[in-house]
């Protein structure tokens, strides 16, 4: 198999707990998924395409996520991703490691 | 399940993509919505959202390794992509795929002999059962045939076979067929076919309470006799035969057609291995015992259970039995021991041309990717992992191996029938043989090892990239880094190297070979042509009608057009006979002199043309009441009478008749004639012979010779006619010219393999050719600019050809001298292969390497011929 693009490497913890979470409210389209992420986080986080992407695929691919062909709000056809079960244990498994590391890294930046 | 969705994104590849695009654009669209809302107009909309995009298709690129089935999309896209190459090099193409097919032909088509004639040489179940069981008394008898009374010991004492089968084999002639035929006949026991476990296509087996002297007759034919003589209908069962006239006989059965297809196997077989009076006689040996094993016996546990027999039979019968043995062989081995060594050696001289075939391939496949090397660099720089080129240029050698595979295959199929043509009429399963499964394995494992024998250095050397390196080389054309020619070289010289020592051992094969054909017989064999013959109808039973029968048929013979001499000559059996000298001492059994003893017309002496060398040929004087007179051939004088005249010596011909020696018969000698091979013997040093004038010692039959006027073919149909009005029921069909030995056993082997090496061999010196001649070129042309400064400075032709050729003479010198030391290592296994020759024959060994030397002159000067006609001004401004 090919290397991941070291870019994606970096990110790919959080993209895919950022997705995840984007998607736990309902089924959504890549474009709509990119635009929830940046809302949630009040314009802070943007997620670029290429990165999008590859990340849905790869998640489809491990079964979190499932992929159908819908109609979108304004009568196109779009590609909507949901959450299966087994994406709904992971958000909360990475939900809960992304609260530890976050709290252990806190607490290292605290020091001094 | 994760794997099976994997698949399914492989096969659905296009959808997927498709798919990818359409959702990538609809991204797309939506962003440039939404930067319109924001209030862009639409042009910075656009290039708003596709700067902010990115590139898609490294997107979808990304997004396909996410997929997981990158290595078979690969492997896909390599095999595509070689499929390209190949097709845009058509010549680099067809000569490697033409060397492949060659190589993996011939070893298939070996391989499919000897998976047959030599790994499974018996068509019966649990062949590795059977054996075969001699009395044995070496030095003289190492493999001797059994006594009846023992056979019969064996057989009730013996407990680790489930069944012990013995068969007398001998020719009968039989009416009631359509015609009438001389069937050469296996008497055997009842058991016999079921010991081997055969049974009959049609009809059925015998049944032990047949085999009595006095229950009626019944037969077996041979598939291809009930074709030939019962035209293969089924009412042949049941038909009523007649056998030597007297005997009648019911045909219960035939045998299926895979059962001894050979020429020289018995035609029939009937019950009646031994007389009745013979049951006792522990000192007459001829029988042929054949037994099977009970499962989980071993050949070691026969071999002692019978030994304990045979030396409770010698202290019982010391008169007959005393230092007697036992021999049990398996009989796959006997079966096969005559071809396997030759078989073995053709299977390793078409592994060499195989090797040879890679070399060569590999030697091109290095060439190529010097010259794509540019692009190989190309790849690499834009992020080409080293392994994914050595996969990619793997793929296309395994691809070129696929399809030589396929050609090879094809080609083995078409040559094999001619091969077999080629082979020993009694190679076991002979008919059988062809490109099975197991053959087409064996040859996709072949295309497998060669397609990663050949391509994975190449490829290697080919990846093995200093990038700076090339990109300074690129500038002025020597394209290649100096560890690809020094590999290009060395593979030639192990080319030149394989190719001499095969064509050291096909040169040796075949002057051994030539070297059988032309010994001297002591006859001519052209126009002599022969038959074996015999009249066992019981109206020749006496000696005045045979004598009568045979002068009025040499008379009718004749009168055919052509024809200068015919006669009868009966060999006794095979073998030699012991003799004594008048006056000398008797000497004991087994220190008595032996001789081959014949009976001959004086016709038949004539139709050989035996020259007598001293004192007088049989003639009209030599009566049934006249003094018994015999000849000698040279040898015999020589052995027996040397410094002493022969003529007016004594000789007793030692008999037995049913265990008795017979009274002796002191028979004067006449005349010395010269020597000459027996048909059994053609090629074993000449041996001490005795000849009986037939019309002292007439006999019901054996070879019929008839030596025609030089030019003037056989005529069969005339010939038969003659024979026919003698008498009309003595079989006649066929007369073979005494030309050539007959292409059986040993003989047929050594024929076959001399074909066959000298052909594998004219291929490897080919290929060694050709590759010889694609490296030279090369390297012309690596060096035109070279020689074109060279000769701008003053160098003339000569010079440029000399330089070119001494370098090519390296080359061939070193493989050479390589190769003839590995000659001389392998000439010592050939050794027991060769008739008469030595392995280390000055001959071969010289003329081999002028052989090589002209055709790598050859394949040599023609790139320097080239490179000695460059125009310097073209050479420089080369590339």
């Amino acid at each position: 198999m090919a290397k991941p693009n070291p870019k994606a490497e970096l990110l790919q913890g959080t993209l895919d707990l950022l997705i995840l979470k984007a998607l736990q409210r309902g089924p959504i389209h890549g474009f709509g998924i990119s635009l929830e992420i940046r809302q949630m986080s009040q314009d802070m986080l943007r997620v670029e395409q290429g990165s999008l992407y590859p990340a849905l695929y790869r998640l489809e691919e491990q079964g979190w996520i499932a992929a159908e062909w819908g109609v979108s709000d304004n009568n196109r056809k779009a590609r909507f991703y949901s959450l299966t079960p087994a994406g709904r244990r992971q958000l909360t498994i990475e939900t809960a490691n992304w609260e530890q590391v976050a709290a252990a890294i806190n607490l290292v930046l605290k020091v001094t | 399940m994760k794997l099976l969705r994997r698949l399914r994104s492989l096969f659905r590849q296009d959808t997927l993509d498709r798919e990818m695009s359409e959702e990538m654009r609809h991204h797309l669209e939506l962003q440039i919505e939404a930067n319109l809302a924001a209030g862009m107009n639409p042009d910075e909309a656009r290039y708003a959202a596709q700067r902010q995009f990115g590139g898609v298709e490294q997107i979808k690129e990304t997004a396909r390794d996410q997929r997981g089935v990158r290595w078979l999309e690969h492997l896909l896209q390599d095999l595509r992509y070689a499929v390209r190459q190949l097709r845009k090099n058509p010549g680099f193409t067809a000569v490697s795929l033409l060397t492949l097919a060659l190589g993996i032909g011939a070893c298939t088509v070996v391989f499919s002999v000897v998976y047959l004639a030599v790994l499974h040489p018996l068509a019966y179940p649990h062949p590795e059962q059977l054996v075969a069981i001699h009395e044995v008394l070496p030095p003289k008898f190492p493999r001797g045939s059994v006594s009846p009374p023992a056979f019969l010991e064996f057989q009730k004492q013996a407990t680790v076979f489930s069944g012990l089968a013995a068969c007398l084999n001998y020719s009968q002639n039989v009416t009631g067929g359509d015609e009438p035929f001389r069937a050469y006949t296996s008497h055997v026991t009842a058991n016999y076919l079921s010991v081997l476990g055969v049974q009959p296509m049609l009809g059925r087996d015998f049944r032990a309470d047949e085999d009595k002297p006095n229950a009626p007759g019944v037969v077996i034919l041979r598939y291809n006799v009930w074709q030939s003589y019962f035209g293969g209908r089924p009412d042949a069962i049941g038909r009523a035969i007649t056998i030597n006239g007297t005997q009648a006989a019911t045909v219960i059965g035939v045998l299926p057609p895979e059962f001894h297809p050979e020429i020289n196997a018995p035609a029939m077989y009937s019950l009646g291995a031994f007389p009745s009076q013979a049951a006792a006689n522990y000192k007459t040996r001829f029988l042929s015992v054949t037994g099977r094993l009970q499962p989980g016996r071993t050949l070691t546990q026969a071999q002692t259970e019978l030994e304990v027999i045979a030396r409770r039979l010698g202290q019982q019968y010391p008169d007959s039995n005393k230092d007697w043995g036992v021999q049990v062989n398996s009989l796959t081995e006997e079966t096969v021991e005559f071809a396997r060594p030759l078989l073995y050696t053709l299977l390793g001289s078409v592994g060499f041309l195989l090797l040879i075939a890679c070399v060569n391939i590999a030697n091109l496949l290095l060439a190529r990717a010097t010259s794509r090397q540019k692009e190989i660099v190309l790849r690499t720089a834009l992020g080409a992992s080293r392994g994914r080129i050595v996969r990619q240029l793997l793929g296309e050698s395994l691809l070129l191996a696929a399809l030589g595979g396929v050609l090879g295959v094809g080609l083995a199929h078409a040559s094999l029938k001619l091969i077999l043509s080629l082979a020993p009429v009694d190679l076991p399963r002979i008919t059988e043989i062809s490109v099975n499964g197991v053959a087409l394995a064996f040859s996709c494992g072949l295309v497998l090892l060669t397609g990663f024998g050949f391509g994975l250095v190449p490829a290697l050397q080919a990846t093995r990239l200093d990038l700076n390196q090339v990109l300074k080389d690129s500038g002025r054309g020597s394209g290649e880094g100096r560890g690809g020619l020094r590999l290009r070289r060395l593979l030639v010289i192990a080319e030149v190297a394989l190719a001499v020592v095969l064509l050291v051992g096909a040169g040796l094969l075949a002057k051994s070979f030539l070297g059988m054909l032309s010994l001297p017989r002591g006859y001519e064999p052209k126009g002599l042509y022969g038959t074996p013959f015999g009249l066992t109808q019981p109206a020749f039973s006496t000696a005045a009608s045979q004598l009568t029968y045979f002068e009025r048929l040499q008379e009718q013979l004749l009168q055919v057009h052509g024809v200068t001499s015919a006669g009868i000559l009966s060999p006794w059996g095979q073998g030699g006979r012991p003799f004594e000298v008048a006056g000398e001492p008797p000497l004991p059994p087994a220190n008595q002199p032996v001789a081959d003893i014949a009976t001959a017309s004086k016709e038949a002496m004539t139709a050989f043309g035996m020259p007598l060398l001293r004192g007088r040929a049989f003639g009209a004087e030599d009566t049934p009441t006249s003094t018994p007179v015999i000849l000698i051939n040279q040898e015999m004088a020589r052995l027996h009478f040397s410094g002493k005249d022969p003529i007016g010596q004594r000789i007793n011909v030692i008999t037995y008749q049913n265990g008795q020696i017979q009274p002796a018969v002191w028979r004067e000698i006449v005349g010395v004639v010269g020597n000459t091979r027996s048909i059994f013997s053609q090629f074993d040093p000449f041996h001490p012979q005795i000849f009986l004038p037939f019309t002292q010692f007439p006999t019901n039959g054996g070879y019929l010779y008839v030596r025609m006027a030089p030019g003037t073919p056989i005529d069969l149909h005339a010939l038969s006619v003659a024979v026919h009005a003698v008498n009309k029921d003595v079989p006649f069909s066929m007369m073979w010219e005494m030309t050539g030995p007959p292409n059986a056993g040993m003989v047929g082997m050594r024929r076959l393999s001399m074909f066959l090496s000298t052909g594998f061999s004219f291929l490897a010196l080919m290929l060694a050719a050709i590759g010889i001649y694609g490296v030279m070129a090369y390297h012309v042309a690596q060096r035109t600019g070279e020689i074109g400064i060279r000769m701008a400075l003053g160098a003339q032709r000569g010079d440029v050809l000399r330089m070119i050729l001494t370098s090519g003479a390296w080359l061939v010198g070193i493989g050479l001298v390589i190769g003839l030391a590995a000659s001389l290592a392998m000439a010592r296994v050939l050794a027991a292969q060769l008739y008469h020759l030595s392995p280390y024959d000055p001959f071969v060994f010289c003329i081999i390497p002028l052989v090589l030397i002209g055709v790598a002159f050859l394949a040599c000067w023609l790139p320097a011929r080239r490179a000695s006609r460059v125009d310097p001004l073209v050479a420089l401004r080369h590339d």
